[in-house]
């Protein structure tokens, strides 16, 4: 008799042969786009334990009426509801809402490039030789990709160098051994070693 | 992998909890596999806190990693011999926004203090924000991925990494299994081959001969 645990994995290694059977044959395409619309709908069902793991969190602060914890949850409670109602009940003010309040402040929080470069600057620590290159190379490409660093000829052509040679090389040779882990993790998987998304530890 | 038992060593005497994460990205995506491996490592860490009784805290950025990551902290806090310690509050979904997924992270470390902060996964544009705020703490740092952009990054803000696809080899080595051990060392062969015909295609391609156009490419 097979147990859960047995069938759970039955199902993926099943799917999985019929998608790589479908992706490297061409045979059976609509089985497999047909798996991967199931695997599309169970993800979006999934948002419902999300759902309850979020508002869970939120409704607990409340009610220990942890200050001022508490006041972050109630915003985050009342916005939740003001935007699906405004989404079913007046859209048009939903589009007013996402347009005018949402965007302009996920583009001011997000300013990515620049928080990612300062928070990187502040958490570098220079540990080890190769920690050193790293830095000394960043350092280079930085000030070259800058005005000055444009008009110092030997600084352009040092930096074109390390984008171009080591950077390019280090980088094909990283894609090429993670193709190969994915091929070591997936046989891993496929023979039953491999159960993580079970939630099972090994 | 041997630090994986120093940093929850650590977190244990600190008596601070150990962070961890597999990032942005769940198991329906490109990086479902190295996200399965970040995975299987934290199902060890889980063990190892069960071990010296240490708390933990994971932030789920995909909804479906939420059952996945409770099951994997509850058996591997049964597993270490402490289930008393394991509680649902050690899973935290923050919605499927990366923006909220760093901001939380980052407010819950300052908040906590963890003496661990762990990213091994298919980790986004959020990891350097993560390890800065754990920088912030003077938490123990270890990051883990596949990802070429975030090898630099790591090898300048965590104390132990994973370089390139040993993530992919952690489960095996992990398992102590003879079996998956020797699937490492085809590995290790096949990567060797690998670096042969790099060499050989580099000494043809700079004496001009058409080395694709020999092989039949």
């Amino acid at each position: 008799m097979l147990k859960r645990r047995e069938v759970s994995i039955a199902i993926f290694v099943l799917s999985l042969l019929v998608i790589l059977f479908a992706e490297y044959t061409g045979v059976g395409r609509d089985v497999s786009s047909q798996i991967m619309i199931a695997v599309t709908m169970i993800v979006n069902f999934t948002l419902v334990l999300g759902f309850y793991n979020l508002f869970g969190h939120h409704i607990r602060i409340i009610n220990r009426k942890n200050m001022p914890d508490m006041y972050y949850s109630v915003i985050f409670i009342a916005t939740f509801l003001i935007y699906t109602g405004l989404q079913y009940f007046w859209p048009s003010g939903y589009d007013w809402t996402v347009s005018m309040v949402f965007t302009p402040l996920m583009m001011s929080v997000t300013m990515l490039e620049f928080t990612f470069l300062t928070m990187l600057w502040r958490g570098a620590r220079v540990r080890n030789v190769f920690a050193l290159i790293v830095i000394v190379s960043a350092a280079i490409i930085m000030i070259q990709q800058s005005i000055l660093g444009n008009q110092i000829r030997p600084l352009w052509n040092l930096g074109n160098w390390i984008l171009n040679v080591p950077n390019k090389g280090v980088t094909r040779g990283i894609t090429i051994l993670a193709g190969v882990g994915i091929v070591l993790t997936l046989v891993r998987a496929l023979l039953g070693y491999e159960r993580s998304y079970l939630g099972e530890v090994r | 992998m041997e630090a994986l038992d120093e940093a929850v060593g650590r977190a244990a005497e600190m008596g601070r909890p150990i962070f961890y994460t597999t990032g942005y990205w769940g198991l329906d995506s490109q990086f479902g596999v190295m996200n399965m491996a970040g995975l299987t490592i934290m199902g060890h860490v889980a063990k190892l806190a069960g071990q010296y009784g240490a708390e933990m805290m994971y932030f789920a950025n995909k909804s479906h990693m939420v059952p996945i990551a409770l099951d994997l902290l509850e058996s591997g806090y049964r597993e270490g011999g402490r289930p008393e310690m394991f509680s649902p509050d050690m899973v935290r979904y923050v919605s499927d926004d990366q923006i909220a997924l760093q901001s939380s992270i980052m407010s819950w470390i300052f908040e906590s203090r963890p003496s661990v902060v762990m990213q091994m996964g298919a980790i986004y544009a959020e990891a350097v924000n993560v390890m800065a705020a754990g920088a912030r703490v003077e938490a123990l740092q270890l990051g883990g991925s596949a990802l070429f952009w975030l090898q630099a990054q790591y090898a300048l803000i965590c104390d132990y990494q994973l370089y390139g696809d040993e993530i992919y080899c952690a489960g095996a080595i992990l398992s102590g299994d003879p079996a998956q051990l020797g699937q490492i060392r085809g590995r290790d062969w096949e990567l060797l081959l690998i670096v042969l015909i790099a060499i050989i295609s580099a000494i043809m391609a700079n004496a001009g001969l058409n080395y694709a156009g020999i092989i039949g490419w």
